[in-house]
């Protein structure tokens, strides 16, 4: 292992041992016991079969976002816009689903993903294309998006497409949703895990091969690192925002095939509920690194489904400080294990 | 008795000698001007001066006491100010405002704006600044903010004042008013230090000239009423006195074409005019050097050939897309230091293929053997290199990728004497292979012994273009040779430093 990952690893370490601190005094200013609570949500998420399956089932939308915002990321665009773009993406692959409904499941699932990945991708070229020619600021420009799809989303919703008295989409119909995990292990039993999971890893896959081993993917960081280096060694830096905001914020789109073709059978509004965000702080503990990623969604995963499982003890709301501790911990423990590894000379 | 006595003071960066053993003094209610080209070792003095940075050794001492500072704090306690070429103030603030800040009058707890503008609206007055204290600085002129920097100095009671290239950023006119100033400094007993490569300016304001070269104090003369031999001093700027080592040949044989052509190219950075009419061309198997005070237009000409400025006006005709350049900063510009060797000539690549770990490795492993790059392994970051090793990574990627026209700006700054010479031969390597090169550099005898044809650029022109009979004349006898390039060093500094018109 390179000094640099072992850094890595270390700050990562570091901020889990200190938030892991946190919350136990936490839940002791609560007033309840900390072993217990910790036993509660290591036998409910741990032991149980429907217990994993949920957890891995939250976990795949956080994989496809963070690996579409991680490509982002690393040529430094702060894109906070996945919540509008995921929606729109969402959106459109439930409406496009309604309307391709006698074709073969198969062939159904790609028109739909790529309908989603470009609306979703078109979603974020906007801010892309005002920071290429105007040089606005992506953070600005991609939060308002959120605010301008999700009204425009509610707006078609409201007055074309929802079900009466509803807020939600069409049923894609029960015949065209995705296996189930329980259907071939029944140890799943009663969860919502389904096939999406293992599309999420092989998408974590190709974004990993993407970023670290393509040339698409040198040039993205090279921009990511020095931006003004890239362009006297003459790569197209232009091009390199508008592509990895279009890919990156398509991939966002693939949350709503497991919402949709997996889970509900139709697009509905707030379904989403932040996880847009959430994916940011994912993306950030794993240092952009695909395969990390998948790790630090369980992780979240795990802290959300657990925040349920100890409803009862503490209040849910707790696990949203501890996902909070772990992106400002996770800040600090880089700038202090970096510059001990800088002293000894190691990086 | 010396106001400022510079005692063997040295100074080093890796392996480059900033400052080499310099002793001088300067002595109290004169301007002193510090001259030098650009990596001489100015500024790295007048940090040291000003407690930016610790010298390695040798001390400074002020009134007979020697003196350490460990930060512009401290200095300035010591009533020593400094100028920066790139002002620092705050533009959402007025002149009074960016003047105080940091030594605020109180009055009780609350801010003494009314005695504060007593102060500075005397000192205003007294110089004679013309400046209104309440306007913002965001209102005001590139020469209005100086002023603004200068008065914060006389605000702080400075009794010694450095200006660091004070006249590159304005007009003629300003540059008078300038000097009249300085003039009303001096009077009202204080010590001026200017650092300056302008000698028709030495010549006009300054009581005592030192001149650095390669980090090395190597002339220092009185100009009493400005008499002070320009020819003298150019030469102990740029060195002329050292002989010219290779003369490369050019393959004279092979038909000319011309790659590069700029006509009439003009660039508006902000609201100074940068590039003026600009005209040149620049042949297959040529090296065109560039000489010129760094600031007349190189670095935006280099960027418009390379493509990265598009801003411009005027024709530029060139074969391929963009020449691929060899920029003068090679951390900021020149390479991802994060990434390995062979990880950097990836960036080259058009298209989108994958690239294995072994075959990046391997990439690495034959720059470091070809361009003898002194690296413990392939898969090393590019930052931990020395600098000379980081420029031959650089070099060996531009070559590479195989453009016909190629800009080397500053090639050998900051680089030990061995990576010099082989870069040297790499950029004659390619000339002969037909390449078109335009050298940049402020390096007289890197552009005397490299190019076969020389312009000289001063405020965005070309002064004057040699061409290598006037460069270099075959059959003469060597003393007559020496007396020709002397004259001819002479020439060159003159129309770089705008003093022949």
């Amino acid at each position: 292992m390179s000094h640099h990952s072992k850094a890595n690893t270390l700050s990562v370490l570091l901020s889990l041992i200190f938030t892991f601190m946190i919350l136990t005094i936490l839940i002791l200013l609560i007033g309840k016991d900390p072993v217990e609570v910790y036993s509660l949500i290591y036998n409910d998420v741990f032991t149980s079969g429907y217990g994993i399956g949920q957890t891995l089932f939250k976990a795949t939308p956080l994989i496809f976002i963070a690996c579409g915002l991680a490509i982002c990321f690393h040529a430094s665009l702060f894109n906070i816009g996945a919540e509008g773009q995921l929606n729109a993406g969402s959106f459109v692959i439930a409406l496009t689903a309604v309307q391709i409904e006698s074709l073969p499941l198969i062939l159904k699932l790609l028109i739909c993903a790529c309908a989603g990945f470009a609306a979703a991708g078109l979603v974020g070229l906007i801010p892309a294309v005002t920071k290429v020619k105007k040089g606005v600021s992506e953070v600005i420009s991609t939060i308002m998006m959120n605010f301008v799809v999700l009204a425009v989303i509610n707006y078609r919703m409201v007055d074309f497409f929802a079900v009466k008295s509803t807020l939600r989409t069409v049923s894609i119909g029960d015949d065209s949703l995705l296996g189930k995990a329980s259907d071939l292990f029944p140890f799943f039993e009663g969860s919502s895990l389904n096939v999406s999971f293992i599309a999420a890893l092989v998408v974590a896959a190709l974004v990993y091969i993407l970023i670290y081993k393509t040339t698409f993917g040198y040039k993205l960081r090279a921009v990511g690192f020095n931006e003004t280096a890239s362009r006297y060694i003459g790569v197209k830096v232009n091009k390199m925002i508008l592509t990895s905001f279009f890919v990156g914020a398509g991939i966002t789109a693939l949350v709503g095939i497991n919402y949709i073709f997996g889970y509900k059978g139709y697009y509905e509004l707030g379904f989403s509920n932040n996880i847009g965000f959430t994916a940011i702080a994912v993306s950030l503990l794993a240092k952009n690194n695909p395969v990390g990623i998948i790790f630090s969604s369980i992780l979240f995963a795990a802290l959300d489904y657990g925040g349920l499982a100890v409803n009862q003890l503490i209040p849910k709301e707790v696990m949203l400080v501890v996902q909070g501790l772990i992106i400002l911990s996770i800040l600090s423990s880089d700038s202090i294990v970096q510059s001990y590894f800088k002293k000894r000379g190691l990086i | 008795m010396s106001k400022v006595e510079f005692k063997n003071i040295s100074k080093r960066f890796g392996s480059f000698l900033a400052n080499d053993d310099i002793s001088f003094g300067i002595s109290g209610n004169t301007v002193h001007c510090i001259v030098g080209e650009n990596g001489a070792g100015k500024s790295t003095l007048m940090n040291i001066l000003f407690g930016l940075m610790k010298p390695d050794s040798g001390e400074i001492i002020i009134a007979d006491k020697p003196v350490v500072f460990s930060s512009p704090h401290e200095a300035i306690t010591a009533k020593i100010g400094m100028v920066h070429q790139h002002f620092m103030l705050i533009d959402d603030f007025t002149v009074l405002e960016n003047v105080i800040l940091g030594d605020e009058p109180v009055k009780g707890l609350s801010l003494d704006l009314k005695a504060a503008k007593e102060k500075v609206d005397a000192l205003i007055f007294q110089y004679k600044l013309d400046i209104n204290s309440s306007e913002k600085v965001t209102d005001l002129s590139i020469s209005m903010q100086q002023k603004v920097e200068i008065l914060k100095l006389l605000y702080r009671d400075s009794e010694i004042l450095i200006f660091d290239e004070p006249t590159a950023v304005l007009s003629p006119v300003e540059v008078s008013s300038f000097f009249k100033m300085i003039t009303s400094f001096k009077e009202s007993g204080k010590t001026v230090i200017v650092i300056t490569h302008k000698l028709n300016e030495v010549r006009e304001i300054a009581d005592k000239v030192s001149v650095l070269r390669k980090g090395r104090l190597v002339y220092e003369a009185d100009n009493v009423s400005g008499n002070i031999d320009i020819n003298e001093l150019s030469k102990a700027i740029i060195g002329g006195a050292e002989l010219i080592k290779i003369r490369p040949k050019s393959n004279s044989n092979s038909m000319k074409k011309p790659l590069l052509r700029l006509v009439d190219v003009s660039l508006v950075r902000g609201k100074r005019k940068m590039l003026d009419g600009l005209s040149l061309e620049l042949f297959n198997g040529e090296i065109l050097g560039i000489a010129g005070v760094e600031g007349n237009g190189q670095s935006e000409l280099a960027d418009i050939v390379c493509g990265i400025e598009r801003e411009f006006t005027g024709t530029v005709e060139l074969p391929d897309e963009r020449a691929s350049i060899v920029p003068d900063d090679r951390l900021k510009k020149g390479m991802i230091k994060e990434f390995s060797i062979g990880e950097n000539l990836v960036l080259k690549k058009d298209g989108n293929s994958l690239h294995r770990m072994s075959t990046l490795r391997k990439a690495s492993e034959e720059v470091i053997a070809e361009y003898e790059v002194r690296a413990p392994g392939p898969d090393i970051k590019t930052g931990s290199l020395s600098g000379g090793n980081q420029q031959k990574v650089v070099i060996a990627r531009e070559i590479a990728s195989g453009r016909s026209v190629m800009i080397f700006s500053h090639p050998t700054r900051g680089v030990d004497i061995n990576a010099e010479m082989f870069i040297h031969s790499e950029i004659v390597k390619e000339r002969n292979k037909g390449k078109a090169i335009l050298l940049i550099s402020s390096d007289m005898e890197e552009l005397l012994s490299l190019s076969d044809r020389l312009s000289v650029i001063y405020k965005g022109k070309i002064e004057r273009t040699f061409d290598s009979n006037e460069l270099y004349a075959e059959s003469q006898m060597p003393e007559q040779q020496d007396h020709r390039k002397e004259m001819l060093i002479n020439e060159i500094g003159k129309l770089m430093t705008g003093v022949s018109n």
